[in-house]
Formats: C-alpha cells, sequence, structure tokens
C-alpha cells in the first residue's frame, strides 16, 4: 500500500509533449481514474509510473521514495495491460507463478498462493489450460490474478476492460471494484470511457493534450467541472452547450437570453456572472436537467418550444434531439412521454441547473453550490499553468 | 424428498429457452458455378513450373541413380545395381569426413545463433545509436562472398596458427551472422512489447525474459536461424578447403573433391556420397516445416 506523488512530470516524444507538467497526489489505498480521449497522456502517464517510461522533466514518488530513476521491477508494482500480456506459451497456472518463479520466492508456498489467487477469481478449473483456450473475460482473469498474486504496494490498470462485451465489462467492473474495496491496494485505472471512470473511481483525473485539467470525484467532476472539455466529456448523453446573453433589467434582476427566451438566473449564479469579465457566456445544461413540461418539477421556470428530429428509445426512457431555433439540444425524456420525430414538444428547465463558462477559455465561471468546489479551482490553476521550461506550447496550446 | 423450485430457477429456464439458438440450416444444393472457367492460362502455367522442376530435378535422379551404378558415368544410365559405391566412399576417411562435417556444421551454428539472438535483441528493443545505417551496414555484409575475404582471413589464420577444424567454424558462424541478424530481427519485431514489459514488471532480468518468454515465442524463428547455419557450414567448399590444414580433419565437399582425380573421377564415388551428405540436410528441413506447420504461437496471448 503506498501514496504516489507526480510532481511537474512532463514525457515529450520529439517535440510532442505527451504528458505536460503533470502534478497530482494519490493517497495510500485510493483507487484513481485518469480519464480522456485517445492521445490524452493518461496511457503514458501510467507507464511513466509503472516505470516503462522516463519523464523528461519532473520526478515521481512512491511513498517517500523517489522512483523516477527506478527500473519497473525495483517499484513493487503490479500491472495489468489492456493486451493482458499473457504468456502465449505457459499454462494459466505458469502464468501467474511466472512473477513469484523470477523472483526467486519461497518455491514451498507457490502452489498455495497460486491457488489461492485462483479461487478468488474462480480460475481453479482452468489451471492447465493455456492461454489460446480461454475466453476474453477469462483471459482478463489469469491477468489480474497475476497482478494479485505480487500483493504489490501499487495496482497499475490500462484499460483492462476495453477488449471485453459490453455485459462482461459490467461484471468485471463491479468485481474490480469489490476486489478493490477487499484489498485497499491504492490502484491507478486508466480508461476512456468515462462511464467506467465515473463508477469506479475514488477520484477521476480528467486529462486532455496531455494536461490534467481536473480532479476530484465524480460528483465533484459532474457537479462542478471545471471547464467545458471535463462538462461535456463527464455525462451522457454529453452536456448541451449553447451561447447566452447576459442581461441585467432596471430592477436589478439578472438574466440571460438564449434560445429565443429570457432567463433570470438565481442570486447566487448572478453574483458570480457578474463579477465575470463576459457579457457572453456559454451555457451548458445536461440532457437529465432538460425536462418533458408535462412532468417538470415547479422549480423548471425556463420553458422551451421545440421540434423533436430523433429519438432513440431505450425503454426506461428516451433521448430526443430537439431542435430549438437553431440548435439541437438533447433531453432525457420519461417513458410515458410518446413524441415522435418532426412533432413538436415543450420542455423546460430550472434556471439553477445551468452551467457558465468563459467564451474564449472555456473555463467555469460560476460555482455551483453543493459539491467540494474549492479545491478543485486550486487544482485548476495548478493543472493549467505550464511552466518555462516546456521546449515546445504548441500542443499544451491547442 | 420435494424438488423445490424456486423463483431463480423459473427465470433461469425461461433465460436458457429464450437464448437457445435457432434451428435455421443454410439452403442446400446450391452447386459452385464458373469452376472450369479459363483452364489455358493455368495450364500453361503448370507446364512452364513442370518443365523447371524437372530442371531440377536431372540433377538429383543422376545422384540416385549414379550411386546405385557399378559403372557410373555423367549419364544418367539405368544403373548395374551394386552397393559398393557406399562403401567405398566412406572409406579412407570418407566416414571421418561426415564426423568432420558434423562438428564443423554444429559449432558454425551454435556460435552464430548465441551471437545472432543477442545482437538481433538488442537491436529490436535497446536503444542502439545509429540503429537503422548500423543495419544496413550488416544487410551489406551478408552479400559479400566468402571468396573476395578468404584470403586475408587465411593471412590472419596462419599468423595465429588457426588452420584447424574449430576456427574455421568461428569463421563459418560469423559469415551467416548478418542474414542470421536480419531473420531474428523480423521475428522479435513480431513479439509484442507488452508480454517483455510485464515480465520486466515482474522483477525479470533480460536473461530471464529471453529465455523464459523471447525465446520460447520465436522458436521457430531461433530454429530458422540454427538450421541456416547449419547449412551454411555444412556445404562450404571453400572455407574448409583453405581454412583447414590437417587431412584429418577434412569435410566432406573436400572429401568428394578428392574423388576427382586428374586421371579419373569417381562418379560412382561421388553420387553415393552426394546422397549420404544430403540425408541431414533432408532430415533437417522436414523437420523445419513441421515447426513452421505450428504456426505463430503468440495466439491468446494479447489482443488489439
Amino acid at each position: 500500500m503506498a501514496s504516489v506523488r507526480f510532481e511537474g512530470v512532463w514525457k515529450l516524444f520529439g517535440d510532442l509533449p505527451a504528458v505536460a507538467g503533470l502534478d497530482l497526489d494519490i493517497d495510500d489505498g485510493e483507487f484513481v481514474v485518469f480519464v480522456g480521449p485517445s492521445g490524452c497522456g493518461k496511457t503514458t502517464s501510467l507507464r511513466l509510473l509503472a516505470g516503462l517510461e522516463r519523464p523528461s522533466y519532473g520526478s515521481i514518488w512512491i511513498d517517500n521514495d523517489d522512483v523516477t530513476r527506478l527500473p519497473p521491477g525495483k517499484r513493487d508494482i503490479a500491472m495489468v495491460f489492456q493486451s493482458y500480456a499473457l504468456y502465449p506459451n505457459m499454462t494459466v497456472e505458469r502464468n501467474l507463478a511466472f512473477g513469484p518463479t523470477v523472483r526467486r520466492e519461497d518455491k514451498r508456498e507457490l502452489p498455495s498462493r497460486v491457488h489461492q489467487v485462483a479461487s478468488v477469481l474462480g480460475l481453479e478449473l482452468l489451471l492447465d489450460r493455456k492461454p489460446a483456450e480461454l475466453s476474453g473475460g477469462q483471459r482478463q482473469r489469469v491477468a489480474l490474478g497475476r497482478a494479485l498474486i505480487r500483493q504489490p504496494r501499487l495496482f497499475l490498470m490500462d484499460e483492462p476492460l476495453s477488449n471485453l462485451d459490453a455485459a462482461l465489462r459490467v461484471q468485471m467492473r463491479e468485481e474490480l471494484v469489490r476486489l478493490h474495496q477487499l484489498l485497499s491496494v491504492t490502484t491507478v485505472y486508466v480508461t476512456h470511457d468515462q462511464v467506467e471512470a465515473m463508477t469506479m473511481g475514488d477520484r477521476v483525473a480528467v486529462m486532455n493534450g496531455g494536461q490534467l485539467l481536473q480532479v476530484g470525484t465524480p460528483d465533484e467532476l459532474f457537479e462542478n467541472p471545471g471547464d467545458l472539455f471535463v462538462a461535456t466529456f463527464v455525462g451522457t448523453p454529453k452536456m448541451n452547450t449553447f451561447s447566452a446573453e447576459l442581461t441585467s433589467d432596471r430592477d436589478g434582476s439578472t438574466a440571460i437570453r438564449s434560445l429565443g427566451i429570457s432567463v433570470p438566473v438565481t442570486d447566487w449564479q448572478a453574483a458570480q456572472l457578474l463579477q465575470g469579465r463576459t457579457q457572453t457566456p456559454v451555457v451548458g445544461l445536461r440532457p437529465s436537467d432538460l425536462h418533458w413540461e408535462a412532468e417538470a418539477s415547479p422549480e423548471c421556470k425556463a420553458h422551451l418550444k421545440g421540434v423533436c428530429s430523433m429519438i432513440e428509445r431505450l425503454g426506461a426512457e428516451s433521448f430526443a434531439s430537439v431542435t430549438i431555433g437553431d440548435v439541437v439540444m438533447k433531453a432525457r425524456l420519461p417513458r410515458a412521454c410518446r413524441v415522435n420525430a418532426d412533432e413538436p414538444i415543450d420542455l423546460a428547465f430550472d434556471p439553477a441547473d445551468l452551467y457558465f463558462f468563459d467564451p474564449q477559455l472555456g473555463k467555469a465561471i460560476v460555482e455551483r453550490p453543493g459539491a467540494a468546489g474549492q479545491k478543485n479551482q486550486e487544482l485548476q490553476q495548478n493543472a493549467t499553468a505550464i511552466p518555462d521550461i516546456a521546449p515546445s506550447r504548441r500542443m499544451v496550446n491547442q | 424428498m420435494t424438488i423445490a423450485i424456486t423463483q431463480d430457477d423459473i427465470v433461469q429456464g425461461a433465460l436458457d429457452a429464450a437464448s437457445s439458438p435457432p434451428s435455421v440450416a443454410p439452403p442446400k444444393g446450391q452447386v459452385r458455378k464458373d469452376a472450369r472457367r479459363d483452364l489455358g492460362p493455368v495450364l500453361a502455367g503448370n507446364a512452364a513450373l513442370g518443365l523447371l522442376g524437372i530442371a531440377f530435378l536431372i540433377p538429383l535422379a543422376w545422384i540416385i541413380v549414379g550411386s546405385f551404378d557399378a559403372k557410373a558415368t555423367w549419364g544418367i544410365e539405368l544403373p548395374h545395381w551394386t552397393l559398393s559405391n557406399f562403401s567405398a566412399a566412406l572409406a579412407d576417411g570418407g566416414l571421418r569426413s561426415l564426423g568432420n562435417s558434423l562438428l564443423l556444421s554444429v559449432t558454425a551454428s551454435l556460435v552464430s545463433t548465441v551471437v545472432a539472438v543477442m545482437a538481433a535483441y538488442s537491436l529490436v528493443r535497446r536503444r542502439v545509436p545509429w540503429k537503422g545505417p548500423l543495419l544496413l551496414v550488416v544487410l551489406f555484409l551478408s552479400a559479400i562472398p566468402v571468396a573476395i575475404i578468404i584470403v586475408p582471413v587465411y593471412q590472419i589464420y596462419v599468423s595465429l596458427g588457426w588452420l584447424s577444424i574449430l576456427p574455421s567454424a568461428l569463421f563459418l558462424g560469423v559469415t551467416s551472422l548478418p542474414f542470421e541478424i536480419w531473420l531474428l530481427k523480423n521475428y522479435f519485431e513480431l513479439l509484442p512489447v507488452d508480454l517483455e514489459e510485464a515480465a520486466a514488471i515482474e522483477r525479470a532480468n533480460t536473461y530471464q525474459i529471453l529465455r523464459r518468454v523471447v525465446l520460447p515465442l520465436s522458436f521457430p524463428g531461433v530454429a530458422a536461424s540454427a538450421i541456416f547455419g547449419f547449412v551454411n557450414a555444412w556445404g562450404s567448399f571453400i572455407v574448409p578447403l583453405v581454412l583447414i590444414s590437417p587431412s584429418s580433419q577434412a569435410t566432406g565437399p573436400i572429401t568428394i573433391f578428392g574423388f576427382m582425380g586428374a586421371a579419373d573421377v569417381r562418379y560412382g564415388d561421388i553420387a553415393a556420397f552426394s546422397l549420404m551428405y544430403s540425408v541431414p540436410i533432408f532430415i533437417l528441413y522436414g523437420a523445419m516445416s513441421r515447426f513452421f506447420q505450428g504456426g505463430f504461437v503468440l495466439s491468446g496471448g494479447v489482443r488489439g
């Protein structure tokens, strides 16, 4: 069990920063998920932590040891690869026993250790098989078993579920979380799937373009995304965004004008919006906060009229694309709403559910109450400050 | 005893029923058409290949016929059946020269394969400065004929007092190195690096990674490389001729050369010895084809 610290870590491939100034503390026993689109630097960050890559700048600490220059074998970590990396020439049993054997650990204990791990993962009947004779899920378990048998101070997982089918992925997701609760070994998990990140992580680190954009609990990211990228990346379907104009009435009340209507905002929103520099914020509204008017709560004071351009019925609920003026918005509709494509639909939302972003920088300009926002703001600033040592800012600034 | 049917059983039963595969068979009686079109080019191609094949078979046929012919000549004739050509070929150091060839070829193959494995692995996985140019140089080296360098090598071996079988094996091993390095390099490049990284995380050292992960997975490549080294030495004529001084260490090709005197050529002995000398090569190629039939052993290890 261990804590992890990234201190100003950069990794350059030629001129391209794959990881740009990563600062992150991971607590002992925490399950942290790195999430982001492909090429965002999440896997490189994990490989840096594993020792499979050397950072160009900065240092990496595990507990109180500077492991920046330590080879992977000496970091006391276990890693599950996206490809599973099982040795195809060895049986499951020998795959599991590979680590202890090359480390020359006590041979007498080995069979019982192998069987213990196999029983935890339900692999007892497969010990004599070779990887080619296993299903995807079984291979995944063997890869996990190879990590478990080591009893490392750190688990690293690189998209371990991405090769499984959807049903198995959900099952393994639960199993991994259960294992983590059982062993409480610090785990760093990389995925491009934000649902996986949100459901599994104690904390989620969202990366893009080599930078850590925001790190926080799933609730914090959902409630108070630090910028437009995090806001639209977290949550499915992704957040609707549209531009708006800030207006102040003669009686002092503040409203935004957009989508052909004027929406009075709450006092706490107004206070922060007026402090900001922009008069034309980008506004975000999650599909789950855009309600069918017939079932909307009394707080939904803003009303919209649109035309349903497409509807996806999932059974329990539906997702509709609704054209309002020149904006297409996604809305989550209840089962009772039987609207069809090309039919008009009335929607409503609560102004308190709106998110506001700076149109130039994309940063959030209104802090929403409820979640622990303060911490986010600090991390936000740290993460986006680009040190002078950067040899190339091309990628970073994009 | 009563059998209790629980809610779960009922649900499971329904699930099983719902997910059983449909009993639909593909339509029968459909016959492949178009099978007999374009016969002309196929026939012409096969005839050309057949002619080429016959051209290659003629020398082999001569060896087989001549080795059993008491009155063998350079032509292919109906043999006067005898086995005496074999005994004559093995007499006077003929048998010993087979042993010498074996020693020479095994040593050369061992030397070249061990070095080529290490060189190719380093070139594939390590950061080697000037790697590209280095590999090109190695490629060019494989194209240099031995005859060009044999004279200076002879001078060096004379001054070192090395004109015997084992130093010659060393030189023959070196001559097959460039090809073997390329062969193994291409093989190692196909291995997913994940496997080696996983082993490195398990604290396996380079030697353990090579022995437990890389070599078992690239066994067909290593075997092909070793066989190449063996055959290269086994069939070499000029190197043993120049670099091996004691006649007791002469190898097979030298013995065959000895059958061609100034006055007469012992065609029957040449054919019989050649036939025996070809046996190990046939066995090795047979073994190699079995390795390759086994196919690439990577399946199931990694995906994606």
